[in-house]
């Protein structure tokens, strides 16, 4: 009896706790996953296609987010995608690698290649009301001097004698002539920033608050989990679409998808394969996935700075005939990512389609024979990042087919990288991220870059320069593929996969899906109603 | 009392200065460099000396040890990141709370369900809940928490809808977390008060109360209770720094910004005086959460309560002889 008594009474307690966690779940007002500040998103499904009173609210889910809101030092998914709609740049490429004017209206050279002016938009201001002025591009391009990653890409510059001719023109000194520094000014590094309040709150300031002359304002961040923007009201260009956007971040992929499933995501960052297959199976309702180009490119490389004698044209030629890309990059990548057929990623504008090398491991025993080479042995590093592990893991097998034994060593990323700079690497797997220009691509390939994979020297580094300072755009066009060309020829970089975005979008969603492939444009600024 | 507990407060200080020593020489003798994470694909190896050298990396171990205590001694400061050129504590302010929150209220979770569990386990030992706890402890046990926290999300969030599956603005934002944080504790927590109590009421002073006729709860809770639960609290203290280090998962799957993730990232980047910051903030809390245990245990247990005064008292008397011997005798 007693027993019976205390048996009823938990079940009795268990009722109780499950009743009240029903009376305070209501499904049809799910809480939203958002910040420890406090902010309450009201509900948003829907409101990307409702054109009514309803404030229009679009809810993205993306990776990492920032530590910091500097854009000297951020660079993340989730920053960028903040801050293309909160601050911008002079201007940024479109897909044909022309320039859009944004913060500046134009810029042109002096007869001897020694000044750059560039003429800024009358009218622009910041979110505090500053007015945005010449004074504000010095000392933006002065943060970026004193940036020890980025100096080497102002260092061309002489920021000492540039000046302002009036509110709206600065003139800057050339001390090293490149044709590609005007278009590397669209880098998301060159956001730009009000002087005076930069002066004023200092680089802890700068860090955890921003400033920008963009659609939308930093309504709030809630640190850790998402950034809230609101419409700016008073921005100079096209009036955005939505009135509010939250950018939230996750770092694990199952709860990003999860929000997305159950609605509090319009807009999802999608970085497993079979989320990806998910999207495209019609697994979520109302839902699709978008693939969108990324600027990134990776291969297999070679030690050609430290260890050129190690790696004969032979040698390379046979591994290149090894090493079947389509494969890996279906069998490991899934959906996620595209074969690469260049050392420049296809979304750029000077892209040339040098193509794949035939998967010939017949061929490769061959040459390797004729060579004289036998029992090849070597032993690569990489991180664990993304897919480098089973991609080397599939490179090792297609290799011991053929003779060649591979070694693989998995190391932390800093040790990895530290590796590279010390030429203690051979070979590996390298990949490159561009802003647009195709010379910001070949920057870790030109001699002194620190990168040992990538860095070259002798005639090909001739050429990269050149084009680099070539002013006619036409020329540099032709140089570019000359560059490809020789690397294709010399077996200096066999591609192996080209990165892309891919996003879980809902239906109902109005203009990202239009922004998001805009291949260099600001993500946030291109959804405008 | 009171001196004891001053007294256990004041040695968190060489605690800390221990463990920041340990972590500091580690990531010193460690491979890798902040310089190189700050340069990135435009470091080379004179840019990465260059950036080592205005940093200070290239000083002796211990002038820089010696200049990492001198700052907090003398502007308090635990320094600025490398990576992100913010003070550390404005980095981790704003993740103590939800770090402590969590791993607290696991182990209060452990306190209200595993201890009455175990009570019960023990008391109707070989019955339905006996062999229904300890089969479900076990389970429960071998369980990996990450991946109960995603079943509890699939479940609870996207399923029946009851609670939010991340973030943490409101209380019910803390259910899932919570629970996949603290269900490791609860069991192991019932399973030492079951056998702990089974020890206990196995003594012949329980015999002896029950054959006086007193009431069996009353023989349960006053008398074996106390008794069982010296191991009980001993264990909790322990899981306390279990359960700080182990909420890095919980809250990477649940997107709460804590301490865990923080220091995670931080480690990858290098970024070793974050590291060392939240090193020194998960000590102090540790220790103030050991010191709470060993108060606990003088409110359990008379004769460790008059052993802490006593210590006081001895302290006391050896002061005062010392004082005498000093004066002479009269």
């Amino acid at each position: 009896m007693k027993r019976t008594k205390s048996i009823l009474a938990m079940l009795m307690c268990l009722m109780m706790v499950f009743s009240l966690l029903a009376a305070c779940g209501d499904s049809d007002d799910t809480p939203s996953g958002n910040g420890g500040g406090g902010s309450d998103v009201s509900d948003n499904g829907g409101d990307g296609g409702s054109g009514n009173d309803e404030p229009r609210i679009l809810t993205i889910g993306v990776e990492l987010e920032a530590a910091t809101l500097d854009p000297m030092i951020s660079g993340d998914l989730g920053f960028c995608m903040m801050a293309s709609g909160v601050m911008e740049q002079l201007w940024w490429l479109d897909d044909e690698g022309n320039l859009v004017y944004g913060l500046g209206t134009g810029y042109e050279y002096n007869d001897d290649l020694t000044e750059l002016t560039i003429y800024l938009r009358e009218g622009v201001t910041f979110h505090n009301g500053n007015e945005w002025t010449a004074d504000d591009l010095l000392y933006n391009l002065g943060r970026a001097a004193a940036s020890p990653q980025y100096a080497q890409r102002v260092s061309g510059i002489d920021l000492e004698n540039s000046y302002t001719r009036d509110d709206y023109t600065a003139v800057l000194k050339i001390s090293s002539f490149e044709a590609s520094f005007a278009y590397s000014l669209s880098a998301p590094i060159y956001f730009m920033l009000d002087k005076e309040w930069c002066e004023d709150v200092g680089e802890e300031g700068i860090g955890m608050n921003t400033n920008g002359t963009g659609p939308y304002i930093l309504k709030e961040w809630n640190v850790g989990t998402s950034y809230v923007l609101t419409r700016n009201d008073n921005y100079w260009g096209e009036t955005p679409y939505y009135d509010e956007i939250v950018i939230m971040c996750f770092a694990e992929s199952s709860t990003r998808m999860m929000e997305f499933e159950i609605g509090t995501l319009d807009v999802v960052y999608v970085t497993a394969v079979q989320e990806v297959n998910n999207l495209q199976n019609g697994y979520y309702e109302d839902a699709t996935n978008l693939m969108a180009p990324l600027q990134s490119a990776a291969g297999f490389v070679f030690n050609m700075r430290d260890r050129a004698d190690m790696w004969p044209i032979e040698l390379r030629q046979a591994i290149a005939h090894a090493i079947d890309s389509a494969t890996i990059v279906s069998a490991v990548c899934g959906g996620m990512y595209n074969v690469a057929s260049s050392v420049e990623p296809s979304a750029n504008w000077a892209y040339l389609n040098t193509g794949t090398y035939e998967f010939n491991p017949d061929l490769s025993r061959q040459i390797l024979e004729d060579a004289g080479i036998s029992d090849f042995s070597f032993t690569v590093q990489t991180s664990a990042s993304g897919y480098n592990v089973p991609i080397l893991e599939a490179i090792q097998a297609q290799l011991a087919d053929v003779g060649i034994t591979m070694g693989i060593d998995t190391v932390d990323a800093t040790v990895y990288r530290t590796m590279m700079v010390a030429g203690e690497t051979v070979a590996g797997l390298a990949a490159t991220m561009g802003g647009g220009d195709p010379g910001d691509v070949l920057i870790p390939r030109e001699a002194g870059s620190g990168n040992s994979l990538l860095e070259t020297s002798g005639a090909l580094n001739d050429l990269i320069m050149a084009a680099k300072g070539e002013s006619d755009k036409a020329t540099r066009l032709q140089m570019y593929y000359e560059i490809q060309e020789y690397y294709h020829d010399n077996y200096l970089l066999i591609p192996i996969y080209e990165q892309t975005y891919n996003y879980g979008i809902k239906d109902y969603v109005v203009g990202f899906q239009d922004a998001i492939n805009c291949i260099a444009t600001p993500v946030l600024k291109a959804i405008v109603g | 009392m009171t001196r004891y507990v001053i007294r256990r407060i004041l040695l968190i200080i060489p605690i800390v200065i221990g463990v920041v020593v340990v972590v500091f020489t580690i990531n010193f003798f460690g491979e890798g460099s902040p310089a190189v994470t700050i340069l990135g694909t435009s470091g080379n190896a004179e840019k990465i000396a260059e950036l080592e050298h205005e940093m200070g990396f290239d000083r002796p171990y211990i002038v820089q040890l010696a200049d990492y205590f001198w700052q907090i001694i003398s502007k308090g400061s635990l320094g600025n990141s490398y990576i992100y050129k913010i003070p550390v504590w404005t980095l981790m302010k704003p993740r103590i709370l939800p770090t402590s929150v969590v791993s607290f209220a696991g182990i209060i979770l452990a306190v209200i369900i595993g201890i009455p569990m175990g009570i019960l386990a023990a008391t109707r030992q070989y019955s339905v809940f006996d062999y229904g706890g300890t089969l479900l402890a076990i389970l429960l046990n071998a369980i990996p928490n990450y991946w109960l926290a995603l079943m509890l999300m699939l479940f609870f969030g996207v399923q029946l809808r009851w609670l939010p599956i991340s973030g943490y603005s409101t209380w019910m934002h803390y259910v899932l977390p919570v629970l996949s944080c603290g269900l490791g504790p609860i069991t192991s927590t019932m399973r030492m008060t079951r056998s702990s109590m089974l020890e206990v009421i196995r003594q012949d002073y329980i015999r002896t109360a029950k054959s006086k006729g007193i009431a069996n709860r009353a023989v349960i809770y006053r008398h074996a209770l106390k008794n069982a639960l010296i191991p009980v609290v001993t264990q909790l203290g322990m899981q306390l720094g279990v359960a700080m280090t182990g909420a890095i998962i919980v809250e990477t799957i649940f997107q709460i910004p804590g301490l865990g993730t923080l220091m995670n990232t931080s480690i990858a980047q290098k970024d070793y005086i974050v590291v060392q910051g939240c090193v020194i903030i998960c000590a102090v809390l540790i220790t103030i959460a050991n010191l709470l245990t060993d108060i606990a245990y003088a409110f359990i247990d008379p004769r460790i309560k008059a052993q802490y005064e006593g210590m006081s008292r001895d302290a006391k008397d050896k002061r005062a002889a010392k004082k005498t011997a000093g004066k002479g005798v009269a």
